[in-house]
């Protein structure tokens, strides 16, 4: 599927630049697209491994393993297949900063997570259902505090930037619910 | 203004906890710090081909003007839907491209008001997912699986239903 998507984007966006006459312009996207790339990589290893040594920080001092038992009744649920204190503390403060709308924080705390939930995988390089479940949440993206989008309200001169809040919490929250049902659903028939 | 007083202080409180608390058990903050960056570091470099996979395949998209012409094609649903037509590119750009929804947003936001229909449901469907092909190329490069297998249908359907709970919701609260 991801095959058949990324093949039909490039071939898709020729044709369209050919018919369009928009092969040279074209072109020139591609490469800009590989400079960007590096830099948004770069970008991207600053702040990952900034909140890869605070998170180091906090396991090593035990705040990660009393983060894992205050969420423990809901991350039982949601993880029944992970007994380890520290993965479900990674897991509990990645779900927190998602939900503080930190999100500088938010990426990095979830990679740290996702690698730990994937060192417990039984079958390592598949999608075991903790990580099914983690990245589900994820997609999900209940937040409390939206930042950018009050921000871009605030911007453009809204009465009342966060009011926007609410809406999104509800939206965010149902998107969440159906993602979760989905998951559980489509992984019962996922061909092994 | 809470608002801001909370948004500005959560970050520093939130990386400040973790400090003190670690200092005050008697942990090598410093050392143990720079562990942890040698880890983060190896993340970032793995990552490069899964972003610059989905990065390429956007920009050729968007440049030749294929994007322009799935967002005319979409135009029909929206008449179909009862929507303003303005805010269909939207919910089709949201889950490829988080950097170019935001930018429609702004758009959107500054041509008819924030505080307008369209401007509040604009918003309210930007805030109402992260952008799936985005997280499922990070979170799952991360672990360096490359086939998202059914997490793609579940992200792209869930996506649907949080604009649809977005705009519902807009409408309802204060039509």
């Amino acid at each position: 599927m991801i095959n058949l998507i990324w093949f039909a984007m490039f071939a898709l966006a020729f044709l369209a630049a050919g018919f369009n006459g928009t092969l040279d312009a074209t072109t020139q996207a591609l490469f800009a697209a590989t400079e960007q790339t590096v830099t948004f990589c770069l970008g991207l290893v600053g702040i990952l491994a900034f909140w890869s040594g605070i998170m180091r920080i906090a396991e090593v001092s035990g705040l990660t393993g009393i983060i894992a038992r205050a969420f423990h009744p809901l991350l039982k649920r949601l993880f029944p297949q992970i007994k380890n204190q520290a993965t479900l503390g990674a897991v509990a403060l990645s779900l927190a900063a998602n939900l503080l709308g930190l999100s500088n924080a938010a990426t990095p705390l979830g990679l740290k997570a996702i690698r730990d939930l994937a060192r417990e995988n039984p079958q390592p390089g598949r999608l075991s259902p903790a990580i099914c479940t983690f990245v589900t949440l994820i997609l999900g993206g209940v937040t409390l505090f939206p930042t950018t989008v009050i921000a871009f309200r605030a911007k453009t001169g809204s009465q009342s930037p966060a009011a926007i809040l609410w809406p999104i919490l509800g939206a965010t929250l149902f998107g969440t619910a159906v993602a979760l049902i989905l998951n559980r659903l489509f992984s019962g028939t996922r061909r092994p | 203004m809470l608002f801001h007083a909370v948004s500005v202080w959560t970050m520093p409180l939130f990386i400040l906890l973790i400090l003190v608390y670690a200092f005050s058990r008697k942990v090598r903050v410093y050392e143990v710090f720079l562990q942890g960056v040698e880890d983060g570091l190896q993340v970032g470099v793995r990552l490069f081909p899964f972003l610059l996979g989905i990065f390429t395949a956007l920009a050729v998209f968007r440049s030749s003007g294929a994007m322009d012409l799935l967002l005319n094609l979409t135009a029909p649903l929206a008449k179909l839907a009862g929507l303003p037509r303005e805010i269909v590119p939207l919910l089709v750009l949201k889950p490829l491209s988080g950097t170019a929804a935001l930018g429609y947003m702004g758009e959107l936001l500054q041509k008819h008001g924030p505080d307008s229909v369209i401007g509040r449901m604009a918003a309210a469907v930007q805030g109402s997912t992260e952008t799936t092909f985005y997280v499922l190329t990070v979170y799952l490069g991360a672990i360096g699986i490359k086939k998202p297998q059914h997490l793609l249908a579940v992200g792209l359907l869930a996506d649907w239903a949080a604009f649809a709970a977005a705009i519902i919701l807009v409408n309802f609260l204060c039509p």
